[in-house]
């Protein structure tokens, strides 16, 4: 192994180390470094809102799109984050719009693909949905309350 | 102090290694990485409009934007490309700078849509080492090729250059334990561990919040009761604390780099979040050569093989470097006829050296003693039978047909040799050979 090479690698390892100490040390993310904070937090509250996107039928039913399949390549952390970081944001509610067309969009790109066996949509509504935990898990599809966001049309 | 500092620094990352060790992970990472990677379509992130685009650090400060998805879609079927010629070692570091590269973008781009997740940032720092490492000089195709070539006839030293790239993902997957555990130290405290915090969390996690679904229900399990909850939260985060223990002890390593892996089937099956790339980068904590010395040491014997080859020929000095590649049992023995013909006749005197210098041949030896040889395709067949990599192909070769073509191919291909088949030094001999009739 050559000094140049050894030196090379010496300044690869250090540079690893020192942007993850970094990351570390002031509390921040500069992917790929990361002070790694996922679930980090402490959880009190038996209850918790959510951002969920649901599917209109022509005959006017609504069902959530609580399934990956249906919002790929988004899931269902990444999407209701988006969503909450566009709707805190400047212009919000015009720019989460615009974000919806976007999903509804891919979601009849999928359905077309037959990636998933969703119905035909005549809109997409943004709710935000709150439950209490309960400890069987056993109304996960019955939200204690939601509060309508957006909606948009094709 | 200084001096002692240095001194440790060298040994922990250069102490010289085997190369196959590090090929072995090459070989395992790349290709596990390649074939979960197989059904996943990027080019998707390139149909959405600006308003999702919120940049992380590194896409911010080098403008890098969210291509069309066409062209991601050419990226990334480059990418896979270059992640299969990786796993099996042909133009090992263009294609491991290639993965590095266009992996790096693509498996970036998602965290720019909302969220930044953390389940691949060890496989950049993997790829990105990789790329820089020799990785490609054991269990490669490219190595084959040398070695066919006579470029490298011998199987290589070790090395620190085959230290370096394993130690270097082993200290970026304690960093990342480590960080993670402090981050619920900083921002949570204590009462992260002996609170019903994890509870809460197994349940909620239920509620289909995650990049991925819990494989099982047996969160809720775990919730129910509390101690059990809490006995998990303290495991988990002393796993993250003590991580990197196991960078500097061996018998810390025997047990948190096992924990740490449960830790991530753990979060899977009971939380959802995909950690299945970060798993893969355990290949690197195996100590492949060490493996495969056991598995030799261990493994049934069988009969034995002497393979006796013609050490001035090229061709078969090219063929005999890799077979030592290949050989990883252990099963082959290899001597040169020429240099070695006088022990050989003593030990086996059925042996003829005109028709040792002519056709390779094997002498396998069972465990009664007794002995066969077998001579050109019936040698390299016997051959198949103790080298893993040409199992697959025995079927083939037992096939009623293929042992009159084999024997026909390989007649052709020894009668058909040109002086640019033979190594230098064996050049005279192989024309020599020529005008005799050829060999192989």
């Amino acid at each position: 192994m050559s000094s140049l090479r050894r030196t090379i690698v010496n300044l690869v390892l250090g540079a690893l180390i020192a942007g993850s100490a970094y990351d570390i040390v002031s509390d921040q993310e500069h992917w790929p470094f990361s002070q790694y904070p996922m679930f980090s937090g402490v959880w009190r509250s038996p209850t918790f809102t959510w951002l969920r996107l649901f599917g209109v039928t022509a005959d006017g039913r609504e069902f959530p799109l609580d399934a990956n399949r249906f919002i790929e390549p988004f899931d269902q952390s990444r999407l209701p984050k988006a969503l909450r970081r566009i709707l805190d944001g400047p212009d919000g509610q015009a720019r989460v719009r615009t974000a919806l067309a976007d999903c509804l969009a891919r979601y009849e790109d999928l359905r077309r693909q037959k990636r998933h066996d969703g119905a035909p949509l005549t809109a997409l509504r943004l709710y935000e949905v709150e439950w209490t935990i309960d400890p069987d898990g056993a109304n996960i599809d019955r939200p204690d309350r939601r509060a309508f966001v957006a909606e948009v049309r094709p | 102090m200084i001096r002692r500092a240095i001194g440790w620094w060298d040994a922990f990352w250069f102490t010289p290694a085997p190369a196959s060790t590090l090929g072995a992970c090459r070989v395992l990472f790349f290709g596990s990485l390649f074939l979960w990677q197989w059904h996943h379509d990027f080019s998707a992130w390139g149909r959405f409009s600006s308003v999702l685009w919120m940049p992380v650090w590194l896409f911010d400060v080098t403008n890098i934007p969210a291509f069309p998805a066409p062209v991601i879609g050419v990226m990334q079927s480059l990418w896979k490309a270059s992640l299969l010629l990786s796993a099996i070692g042909l133009f090992t570091r263009p294609a491991m700078v290639v993965a590095f590269v266009l992996g790096t973008y693509l498996m970036g781009l998602p965290h720019n849509f909302g969220q930044t997740q953390h389940f691949d940032t060890l496989v950049v720092f993997a790829s990105g080492a990789l790329a820089l490492s020799r990785a490609g000089d054991a269990c490669s195709a490219d190595a084959l090729i040398a070695a066919a070539r006579g470029r490298a006839i011998d199987l290589p030293r070790d090395d620190g250059e085959y230290r370096w790239p394993i130690r270097f993902v082993w200290v970026a997957m304690a960093l990342i334990f480590c960080a993670a555990g402090l981050s619920k130290l900083r921002h949570s405290g204590l009462e992260w561990i002996f609170s019903d915090n994890l509870a809460w969390l197994l349940r909620r996690q239920q509620y289909h919040i995650s990049d991925g679904e819990p494989l099982t229900r047996w969160g809720l399990l775990v919730a129910r009761h509390s101690v059990a909850a809490r006995g998990l939260a303290l495991a988990s985060v002393s796993i993250e604390l003590f991580y990197p223990l196991a960078l500097v002890s061996r018998r810390a390593r025997y047990v948190l780099a096992p924990a740490g892996l449960a830790m991530l089937l753990g979060i899977r099956l009971l939380m959802g979040p995909t950690f299945e790339q970060f798993m893969m980068c355990y290949v690197f904590w195996i100590p492949w050569a060490s493996v495969a010395a056991a598995v030799r040491r261990h493994a049934p014997s069988g009969a034995n093989r002497l393979v006796v080859f013609d050490g001035s020929c090229g061709l078969c000095t090219g063929t005999i470097a890799v077979l030592r590649r290949l050989d990883v049992l252990g099963r082959l023995r290899v001597t040169d006829a020429r240099t070695d013909w006088i022990r050989l006749a003593a030990a086996y005197p059925f042996l003829n050296l005109e028709a040792c210098l002519t056709d390779m041949q094997v002498v396998v030896t069972r465990k009664n003693g007794a002995s066969s040889v077998e001579t050109g395709f019936d040698a390299y067949r016997s051959m198949a039978w103790v080298v893993p990599l040409a199992w697959p192909l025995l079927p083939l070769l037992y096939m009623p047909g293929v042992p009159a073509v084999g024997r026909r191919v390989y007649r052709f291909v020894a009668s058909h040799r040109s002086a640019d088949t033979c190594g230098i030094t064996g050049l005279q001999d192989c024309r020599i050979a020529e005008r005799e009739g050829g060999r192989a």
